[in-house]
């Protein structure tokens, strides 16, 4: 178990190398330059040379490339070329933002999502399948800051339930809640949308499967075929799927916290964009496809404890 | 006929599809004798699958629904019995094994964890209790290193062994009526022929009944004592297993007959085929359902469906037997 973890992880340095390649020519390409973004467009060109070079833009791409990665390796995410902190001060700052928001919306989509959809698949056709049925295409095709603007259209504006923008203080869990809750929720719902879907469809293909009639045949309570019987196969493609609908979570939350101006990994990228910040960008971009590695290997462990079948050698 | 264990009375199961009612039974009469092996042996479609669904009460609803009939099992009427009761006759009086030993054990649950499931189900029996009885089963059924079996999954026995884990589990609360839904259509003939005599040993053992759902002449031969013969939904002949295979008197069940080698054929013999299809039965056709394959096909054969008529022991439902309507079938009304 823990060789192919480690195993795992190695196998994600190369997917990682790739991405950082990617991202470093994606950057590049687009029109603009730091310098000019940092001084205004009226700086002079003399200006604008000296802070290239201060910013080590003078050189070729290529040693631009491995220095980059250079430092890197070495745990150095470089400075910011905007505002010249360290990239890392920055992201620690704002990571717990983005991962309070993404690891909250993944429970809540699971913790609502399962329920519905069993209730939908046991009780086919009924009204709360129909509810179900259309509750998830909405889910499915609302997208998350439209859906962010109009929860906080409601919560906020009218009800003034909850504050409009911002991330809460950190150290008060209380205020730090009340800013997530609507973020959290604009992406949960979306989250709930998936997995009640699958959840019906992935039940109620395996009720028609021959070992839920065996349990049947030997008298034992609907229920029980329900929970001990179905749900547990069910599971397997739930948890398979989830983990790819996490990782589409994560693009959605980038919007979410640009909707709602709360610090975060998205917030960051996007202000990176803007004013062509490539360390900040570049580290952020790192940071995205780091994620998504650990709740691709999470899912396989995950899938690992609910089929027997599955081995890891 | 005293020794009934089991007697279904003009069941009719039918489904309601969009495309029209199928008519899956259409009036199955049978009876099963305490400890008696019943084959029933019919083409796909014929009925028997669900014949067997019905007396578990397992039919899908919908779109499936027990249209008429009387299923009597040890003094009692299945068909009016509640969810409750049923479900104390399911795999405790009565047990069913299936044809896909691949499919029918669930793939996440240890073979013991279903076993036992099956037991503590219906007796007053603790886990551990449960658990040395499950490993019991297993040993009663052959398969090799009980204790060690029972904490396996499905997938990492063999078809084989997995179906003898199914007969452990279904023989587990020593019911009166196993029913077997073509237990070795899946299995490779060496295994098959094993599973039969595992089947015909517990019946010994148990002294239950079985009833035998099969396609395949060779296992209603080698195991049943007597053989209902299913068509278009209804049972089309009934007997002991000897005189049925010495004496068919049904068209259909001499074509059956017909259509299988014999290691005394001459090389010239042509195996006989039946022409056409088993019916849709969406669309049975009126009469008769087998007339339009039938040898001896008479026109009244096409307006009259035939009665169940009783020749001593032995059932035929067809006109050719049925004192009223013989004569259409002499010599020179042949067309």
């Amino acid at each position: 178990m823990l060789n192919y973890i480690i195993r795992r992880i190695l196998q994600s340095i190369p997917i990682l190398f790739v991405v950082l390649t990617l991202v470093f020519v994606f950057v590049r390409v687009l029109p603009g330059d730091p310098a000019v973004a940092a001084l205004g467009d009226y700086a002079s060109k003399e200006a604008v040379q000296a802070l290239r070079e201060k910013l080590g833009l003078d050189v070729s791409l290529w040693v631009q490339y491995f220095r980059f990665l250079g430092n890197l390796f070495k745990g150095d995410l470089g400075t910011s070329l905007i505002t010249g902190y360290p990239v890392a001060k920055q992201v620690i700052r704002v990571l717990p933002y983005t991962l309070e928001l993404t690891v909250c919306a993944i429970l809540f989509g699971y913790i609502l999502g399962i329920p519905l959809g069993i209730s939908a698949a046991v009780r086919r056709n009924s009204f709360i399948d129909y509810f179900n049925r259309v509750f998830s295409l909405l889910g499915l095709s609302v997208p998350a800051f439209y859906l962010g603007i109009l929860l906080m259209y409601l919560f906020s504006i009218k009800l003034m339930w909850f504050p409009v923008v911002g991330g809460g203080d950190l150290s008060d869990p209380l205020d730090n809640l009340r800013h997530l809750f609507l973020p959290g929720l604009t992406l949960g719902l979306i989250m709930t949308a998936y997995i009640t879907r699958m959840t019906r469809s992935s039940l109620l293909e395996i009720l028609q499967d021959d070992y839920v009639r065996t349990a049947r045949s030997k008298g034992i309570t609907d229920r029980r075929v329900l929970y001990k019987h179905a749900l547990r196969n069910a599971l397997i493609p739930i948890v398979a799927l989830g983990g790819l609908y996490a990782v589409v979570l994560i693009g959605s939350s980038v919007m979410v916290e640009i909707v709602f101006s709360r610090p975060g990994l998205g917030s960051l990228m996007v202000g990176a964009i803007k004013q062509r910040d490539y360390n900040t960008l570049q580290s952020v971009m790192v940071i995205y496809a780091g994620m998504v590695v650990v709740i691709n290997l999470m899912t396989d462990l995950i899938y690992g404890l609910v089929d027997p079948r599955i081995k890891y050698k | 006929m005293n020794d009934a264990l089991l007697e279904i009375k003009n069941l009719k199961t039918y489904f309601y599809t969009d495309e029209g009612i199928s008519k899956a039974v259409g009036g199955v009469d049978l009876v099963i004798n305490r400890g008696e092996i019943l084959g029933i042996i019919g083409e796909s479609g014929s009925g028997k699958s669900v014949t067997a669904l019905s007396v578990m009460r397992l039919v899908a609803i919908p779109p499936g629904r027990i249209v008429s009939g009387e299923i009597w099992f040890a003094g009692k009427n299945l068909l009016e019995m509640s969810l409750d009761e049923i479900r104390r006759v399911r795999g405790n009086e009565i047990s069913m094994i299936f044809q896909e030993p691949m499919t029918s054990l669930n793939p996440v649950l240890t073979i013991g964890n279903q076993i036992i499931e099956n037991i503590v189900t219906h007796q007053k029996l603790d886990k551990h209790l449960a658990r040395e009885h499950a490993i019991e089963m297993l040993k009663l059924v052959g398969i090799p290193s009980p204790g060690k079996r029972v904490d396996e999954y499905p997938h990492q026995l063999s078809g084989g062994m997995r179906q003898r884990a199914m007969i452990a589990m279904a023989l587990s609360c020593r019911p009166k009526l196993l029913i077997a839904d073509e237990p070795t259509t899946a299995l490779d003939v060496t295994i098959q022929a094993q599973i039969l005599e595992l089947i015909r040993k517990m019946r010994k053992e148990i002294g239950m009944a079985v009833m035998m759902i099969t396609h395949d002449l060779a296992v209603i031969a080698e195991v049943a004592d007597s053989v209902a013969v299913a068509y278009g939904g209804k049972v089309m002949e009934y007997g002991d297993v000897v005189s049925i295979f010495k004496d068919p008197l049904h068209p259909y069940t001499k074509a059956l007959y017909n259509s299988i080698p014999r290691i005394t054929d001459s090389k010239k013999r042509r195996l006989e085929v039946i022409n056409g299809l088993v019916p849709n039965p969406l669309e049975l056709p009126e009469g008769c359902s087998f007339h339009p394959r039938c040898k001896f096909v008479r026109q009244i054969c096409k307006q009259m469906d035939p009665e169940l008529v009783a020749l001593g022991e032995r059932r035929v439902r067809c006109l050719m037997y049925d004192p009223a309507y013989k004569d259409s079938f002499k010599a020179e009304s042949y067309p």
